[in-house]
């Protein structure tokens, strides 16, 4: 009769154990609360008013740093489209790639996230 | 919001993922495979292997292979994550990072698997497919899914369902805990895979932090994965003496003078009790009277009361069946109890259900044992009838 102990003692031929697929989460400790923001724009910044125009510029001058990175390496830069399997989309990018090491490809994405909403509050007004 | 994916080929870890979201406070993911590390691991040794998708089909070194697996530390992974970090534009700069605004890697997913690739793979499809027939007809549907390649919605007709073993169906079996997912599955018809997935590592009480909790989290997944294929080998292999299975039907005394009560099979409490732990066997974690309850209820089909769950605890525990965990009111079932709640199950769905329907007076006309107990019972009164006419004839 066919067991499981039967089966997995005389008839596998490799047997591993491994850790598979792992995301990690990267955060930033001091930015994970209001207040931690303020003063990173105060004191990290130098901006007096904590406004979100810093977080604006911010964004801007990190997506001109990838698509200036992107054409000083010859690294494709591609839109990806909802419902495209990406890894996909990286593993034909992948084939082509020569390198034993590097970037293969840059894709972007719209996706929802967690961010900081800002809005102006006026003190000392009736 | 825009995010960005940086594809990377890494000399150790192979092809993997970062993703940088465009905003304020610019989240980062970074998603890796850890056979992939380890395919690169043998590359750079010089070791042949055969893959298996992103697994192993064959290595020619296997002991060394499973040293490699195992030496995936915290450490190299922070390596590798502050390795791309100063490689690739980062939204935030060198003088945020010396101030202490670096972004730091928590474990958001984790997968730990344990494959074995079958040197007869239809002997493996036709154990994994024994596996799942047996979990289905324990009575616990709502925890074993058959995952198709293609979207069922209330419109799908259930045709589907016949067509578990044809193409384009993975047979799996998946048992939720949380938000965690521990699965067994058919691998590319040639391996059994078994998988824990930690979706959250609070489940079980531990942190996310990558330096304090990577070996934790991996050596949880590592039990849950043989505490499933231990719990699979005793519901396949749940034979019992005839004497075990005597002393839990009888009420005895404890050392202490305490009276265990008996356990009767057939009876319908204890059948319900022991359907709910059945389904149980499997769940990583503990049992409490809140959570077991609801369940005996579902099979007992009425009322259960607080107090009989506590009652049934108390005998589960005096017979062996259940330990309780010091300083709390939680328990766990021993191997015994595994065994005992699995072949007294399906004992009783399989054989003493459908055996005892077929001796009243008007069963199924289809029932096989229905017509070959008639057929028995013709015979035995010829019989009878042949004895009598020879004692009467002397």
């Amino acid at each position: 009769m066919l067991t499981v102990k039967k089966v997995l003692r005389d008839k596998v031929a490799l047997d591993i154990e491994c850790v598979d697929r792992v995301y990690l989460n990267g955060y930033v400790k001091y930015l994970q609360m209001p207040g931690g923001v303020v003063n990173f724009i105060r004191d990290q910044k130098h901006w007096p008013i904590p406004s979100p125009q810093m977080m604006k510029n911010l964004s801007q001058a990190f997506r001109e740093g990838v698509e200036q990175f992107a054409a000083d390496q010859g690294i494709p830069l591609t839109s990806f489209k909802k419902g495209e399997v990406k890894e996909e989309t990286a593993k034909e990018y992948l084939a082509q790639f020569g390198g034993e090491s590097g970037v293969v490809l840059i894709g972007k994405a719209q996706e929802t996230a967690l961010g900081y909403r800002a809005r102006r509050v006026d003190r000392g007004k009736v | 919001m825009t995010h960005y994916y940086f594809y990377i080929l890494d000399k150790d870890f192979g092809l993997a993922f970062i993703k940088v979201c465009t905003y304020f406070p610019f989240e980062v993911k970074v998603c890796f495979n850890g056979h992939e590390w380890a395919k690169q691991q043998l590359r750079q040794a010089g070791i042949g292997f055969e893959a298996l998708d992103n697994g192993f089909a064959a290595c020619d070194d296997p002991e060394r292979l499973q040293e490699i697996c195992h030496s995936l530390s915290a450490d190299k992974i922070q390596a590798f994550f502050d390795y791309w970090v100063e490689q690739l534009p980062w939204p935030l700069s060198a003088e945020d990072h010396a101030a202490g605004y670096e972004h730091l890697p928590s474990v958001w997913q984790l997968e730990v698997s344990q494959t074995r690739v079958f040197t007869d793979p239809e002997q493996g499809r036709a154990l994994v497919e024994s596996i799942i027939r047996d979990n289905l007809d324990l009575g616990r549907p709502d925890r074993v899914s058959l995952i198709f390649d293609r979207r069922v919605t209330k419109r799908t007709p259930s045709e589907f369902y016949t067509r578990v073993i044809q193409h384009g169906v993975l047979p799996s079996i998946r048992i939720r805990y949380k938000h965690s997912v521990l699965k067994l599955y058919f691998k590319d018809g040639r391996a059994v895979r078994i998988e824990m997935m930690i979706n959250n590592a609070v489940d079980f009480g531990m942190n996310k932090g990558l330096q304090k909790n990577w070996d934790d989290l991996v050596a949880l997944g590592r039990r849950y994965n043989k505490r499933l294929l231990e719990q699979l080998r005793i519901s396949q292999d749940c034979f019992m003496p005839l004497d075990e299975v005597r002393a839990l039907g009888q009420p005895t005394r404890l050392e202490n003078g305490q009276r265990a009560s008996a356990l009767r099979f057939a009876d319908e409490r204890v059948m319900a009790l022991l359907a709910a732990l059945s389904c149980q066997v499997f769940i990583p974690g503990e049992l409490t009277n809140k959570t077991l309850r609801p369940r005996v209820a579902q099979f007992l089909g009425r009322d259960y009361t607080s107090a009989q769950m506590s009652y049934d605890l108390r005998r589960l525990r005096h017979k062996g069946l259940m330990v309780r965990l010091p300083g709390s009111y939680s328990y766990r079932l021993t191997e015994l109890g595994s065994k005992f709640a699995i072949f007294s199950t399906k004992l009783y769905a399989r054989v003493f259900r459908p055996g005892l329907s077929a001796c009243v007076p008007e069963p199924s006309p289809s029932f096989a044992l229905a017509e070959a107990l008639k057929t028995a019972a013709v015979e035995i009164d010829a019989l009878v009838d042949c004895a009598l006419l020879g004692s009467a004839a002397m």
